[in-house]
């Protein structure tokens, strides 16, 4: 049964998960469990957002919450002890947008994922230098525009010719089935939620 | 209102068409004169926006990006609007209208618009990457003519690839 600070965080109860935290603190509970906890929130946050029970604005508040809440349980020697597995994120040269990717790199985060951001207007060497740098198995890509699908081809192609072994995901407004296989990635993430979920299919796999 | 409205003889047009740049079947031929426009809201709202997700104020960020799109959505109903009755005036017709990047129009046709208008007098350019700054900018054209053209009543949306993902598909720029 979820506990009452995991379901304060799943109703984006700001307030709640805050007094609950710091309760939990004054009660000797190891912040590593209240974290997990908080996290166990984010979970159920991502399944209403699947059910269509919760929206994008409710993801971005869920983030708010739970990254002061992280912070400060971090700050208290919280740890979710090793995350899932390493991920590099973007959005493509050529386009500046960063909302989207911006809460898929927060519900990755909540998701015990680690996530290098390398921003936006990213070149395909620098996706290529961050995967070489980091070890992630993972790259997910972002773009708004129909400029953004050339650069993302390239990305793959770049890694690919790098001979990295990683899986690509695409995201975006504009971007869709067919332009994930014009650019090569493995695969389409229609929204902040698929992508978390494809992160755990792929690392759960055991990306190598 | 920060706007530029430039109608350009049918032979820039034609000069456009025949170099390929602009397809004909999105333009719904039979025009005499094509509408070219960029509306902005200029670089305020979105500096404002990212200023406050830089501090951690992400909802509040997000939702003033939302309104900046919807801002910029209603210039362009605004602009088009006034084109309508423009041309209705001289007892012309107008075609709806749709921008590169949309409606499987190339993005590259953006710099065919550029090209005819100087956007620079609003404070709008054209990024190597064939992005419009500042980010909450719109760019548009529309075939204006002595026939009715195209499916009477539709609107670019309509014609939107992005129909099922748009948070303002079906609005015209308003909620």
């Amino acid at each position: 049964m979820a506990s009452e600070l995991t379901m304060a965080m799943a109703d984006l109860d700001e307030l709640k998960v805050q007094e609950l935290v710091k309760a939990g603190l004054a009660a000797g509970v190891s912040p590593s469990r209240l974290l997990d906890e908080c996290r166990e929130g984010m979970t159920l946050i991502g399944e209403r957002f699947e059910t269509g029970e919760y929206y994008l604005s409710d993801l971005i508040m869920a983030g708010e919450i739970f990254k002061v809440a992280a912070a400060d349980l971090a700050a208290q020697g919280g740890s979710s002890g090793p995350t899932k597995g390493k991920v590099v994120l973007g959005t493509v040269k050529g386009d500046i947008h960063d909302i989207g990717k911006d809460i898929v790199v927060t519900m990755l985060r909540g998701a015990n994922y680690e996530v290098t951001d390398l921003g936006v207007d990213v070149e395909p060497a620098k996706f290529v230098a961050a995967v070489r740098e980091t070890g992630a198995t993972v790259v997910g890509m972002s773009g708004l525009l129909t400029i953004s699908f050339d650069p993302m081809k390239e990305t793959v192609d770049a890694l690919k010719a790098a001979g990295l072994p990683v899986k690509v995901m695409i995201g975006g407004g504009p971007v869709s089935e067919q332009v994930r296989e014009y650019v090569g990635a493995d695969a389409l993430g229609v929204d902040a939620q698929s992508a978390v979920a494809l992160a755990g299919q792929w690392l759960g796999e055991g990306v190598k | 209102m920060d706007m530029i409205e430039l109608q350009r003889r049918v032979d820039a047009v034609e000069a456009a068409v025949a170099a390929n740049r602009v397809t004909e079947k999105k333009l719904s031929v039979e025009l005499d004169r094509l509408a070219i426009g960029v509306c902005t809201i200029g670089p305020k709202l979105p500096t404002r926006s990212h200023e406050y997700r830089d501090r951690g104020e992400a909802v509040r960020g997000m939702l003033l990006d939302q309104l900046g799109s919807l801002a910029v959505g209603q210039l362009s109903q605004l602009f088009y609007r006034q084109l309508e009755m423009d041309a209705a005036s001289q007892g012309l017709h107008i075609s709806t209208y749709l921008s590169p990047g949309e409606s499987e129009w190339s993005v590259r046709d953006q710099a065919v618009i550029f090209d005819l208008l100087d956007a620079t007098q609003i404070g709008v350019s054209l990024t190597e990457s064939l992005l419009m700054k500042p980010i909450k900018s719109l760019s548009l054209m529309a075939g204006i003519g002595r026939h009715p053209m195209g499916v009477p009543g539709a609107t670019h949306c309509d014609y939107c690839t992005m129909a099922d993902r748009c948070p303002f598909h079906g609005k015209h720029g308003s909620l």
